[in-house]
C-alpha cells in the first residue's frame, strides 16, 4: 500500500449511509445544544453516533491488519452495561425513584388511575406495529409510549428487538417534544370549557411512615402481578426508599445527582453503539419514529378521555387535561397541563393534580414495561 | 407490511390483558395508600 492509498483509506470507504449517520449526529449535537433537547443524552448520543460510522472507527472492536484484534471501548460499554445485564437503565431508575416525591400522589390517590389510562399508546401502537413488525419487535416500539427512555431501552434489549436504536433515538426524542406534542393532542379531543374545569386543591399531610412504607407495597405488588417488572419497579422503588428513609441523606442525594450525571453521560453515548449506518438507515426506522410519534399522541388522548369518561359519573369534575399529565414524562407534562390550564383561564391552577398524575405515569409505565417482558415472551 | 391473522391476535391479547393488568395493579395500589393513609388520618383528627 503506497502511502497516499493509506492517508485516504478511510475517506474511501466511507459510504453515503454513513455520512446520513454523522448529519445526524450533527442534528442531535445541534438540537441539544441549540434547541435544548433532552441535551444530556442527545449531544452525547450525537456525538456517539459520528464516532462510530468513521470507517475503521477505534470506538468499535475492529481487527487491525490481518490478526491482531482491537476491543472498542463504546462496544464494550454497551457490552457490560446494556446487552450483559441492562444495568446501566436500572441504575438511572436509582436515582429516578430517589428525585420523585410521591407526596402529591399519596394525598389525591384516586389520580394514580391516570398513570394507568395514560399507557393507552403502548398498546394501540403495538396493535398498529403488527402490521408492520414481527411481533417482539411492535411490542418494543410500543413502550416508546411508556415516554421513558429506560424503561424503552430495557424492554427492547430483553426482547432482542432489531430497531433498538431508532427506539432508544424516538423516546428520547418525542420526550423532549412533549411540550410540543401534548398541547396540539390535547386540543384534539378538548374543548375550552372543558380546559376551563376549576379543580381546589387541598393539601393534605402525608406522614413519612406512609412514605417509606409506599415503595415496598408498590415492589411487593408490582411482583405479584407482573415478575418481569420486578428489575424496574425495585431499582425504582429502592431510590425512593432512600430518599423517604430519612437516614440515608447522602447516599439519596448522591443517587439523584452524581449517580444520575454519571450513568446519563455513559448511558447517552452507549447506546450510540448501535446508531451504525448498516442498522439505522432504513425506511423501518423512519416507521419506528412515526409510531411513536403516535404512542405519545395516543397516550395523551387515553388519558383525556378517561377523565371526560369519569366525569360522565363524578359530581366533582376533572379537568380531562389531568389525563394527559398520566404519562411518565416527568415534569415536562405536569408543566404542560399547568399552562394550558392557566392559558384557558388564568386563575387555574393545575399544577399539584397534574403531579399526582405525572409521578403515577411514573409507576404505571414500568409496570407496563413488565407487563408486556411478562406475555410477550409468551406468545413468540 | 407483516400483516397476518395470527400477529394482529397477539397484538390484541397483548394490549387487552396489558390494560387490564396495570388498571388492576393500580388499583390494588390505590388500595393499598388508602390503608396507609386512613388510619393516620385518624389519628390525626383525635
Amino acid at each position: 500500500m503506497d502511502f497516499i492509498d493509506f492517508l485516504f483509506n478511510s475517506v474511501n470507504l466511507i459510504t453515503w449511509k454513513q455520512l446520513v449517520m454523522i448529519g445526524v449526529g450533527i442534528l442531535l449535537i445541534f438540537l441539544a445544544i441549540k434547541k435544548k433537547m433532552e441535551p444530556s443524552l442527545l449531544l452525547p448520543m450525537g456525538f456517539g453516533a459520528i464516532l462510530v460510522n468513521l470507517p475503521f472507527s477505534g470506538v468499535l472492536n475492529q481487527t487491525l491488519g490481518n490478526a491482531i484484534s482491537a476491543p472498542g471501548a463504546i462496544q464494550w460499554l454497551f457490552e457490560v452495561g446494556i446487552e450483559a445485564s441492562e444495568i446501566f437503565p436500572l441504575l438511572l431508575f436509582i436515582g429516578i425513584g430517589a428525585m420523585i416525591d410521591f407526596g402529591p400522589l399519596l394525598a389525591n390517590p384516586k389520580l394514580i388511575f391516570f398513570g394507568a389510562a395514560a399507557q393507552f399508546g403502548i398498546f394501540i401502537t403495538i396493535i398498529v406495529g403488527g402490521f408492520f413488525f414481527e411481533l417482539k419487535d411492535a411490542a418494543a416500539i410500543g413502550i416508546i409510549g411508556a415516554a421513558d427512555g429506560p424503561t424503552s431501552i430495557l424492554v427492547a434489549q430483553i426482547l432482542d428487538s432489531n430497531y433498538l436504536p431508532a427506539i432508544m433515538v424516538a423516546a428520547y426524542s418525542y420526550m423532549a417534544l412533549v411540550p410540543s406534542i401534548q398541547p396540539f393532542a390535547i386540543k384534539l379531543v378538548t374543548t375550552k370549557n372543558e380546559r376551563k374545569i376549576r379543580m381546589p386543591y387541598n393539601p393534605k399531610n402525608v406522614s413519612q411512615l406512609a412514605k417509606i412504607i409506599f415503595p415496598i407495597v408498590v415492589t411487593i405488588v408490582s411482583g405479584m402481578i407482573a415478575p418481569a417488572s420486578l428489575a424496574l419497579v425495585g431499582f425504582l422503588m429502592f431510590g425512593n426508599l432512600l430518599r423517604e428513609c430519612g437516614v440515608l441523606k447522602s447516599l439519596s442525594e448522591t443517587a439523584s445527582h452524581t449517580l444520575v450525571n454519571l450513568i446519563t453521560l455513559l448511558l447517552g453515548i452507549t447506546i450510540s453503539f448501535k446508531m451504525t449506518a448498516a442498522d439505522f438507515v432504513n425506511i423501518q426506522t423512519l416507521i419506528v419514529m412515526g409510531l411513536g410519534l403516535f404512542a405519545f399522541v395516543f397516550d395523551t388522548i387515553g388519558g383525556v378521555l378517561f377523565a371526560k369518561f369519569l366525569n360522565l359519573f363524578s359530581k366533582n369534575k376533572i379537568n380531562p387535561m389531568i389525563g394527559a399529565a398520566g404519562i411518565s414524562a416527568f415534569p415536562m407534562s405536569a408543566r404542560v397541563v399547568q399552562k394550558m390550564g392557566v392559558e384557558a383561564d388564568p386563575e387555574n391552577h393545575l399544577l399539584m393534580h397534574a403531579v399526582s398524575a405525572n409521578v403515577s405515569g411514573q409507576i404505571a409505565s414500568v409496570l407496563a414495561g413488565g407487563i408486556i417482558l411478562s406475555i410477550v415472551p409468551l406468545l413468540l | 407490511m407483516n400483516f397476518s391473522t395470527e400477529n394482529l391476535i397477539d397484538t390484541l391479547n397483548i394490549s387487552w390483558q396489558g390494560m387490564l393488568t396495570i388498571f388492576i395493579g393500580m388499583a390494588i395500589i390505590y388500595l393499598a395508600i388508602l390503608l396507609l393513609t386512613h388510619p393516620i388520618k385518624r389519628k390525626s383528627n383525635k
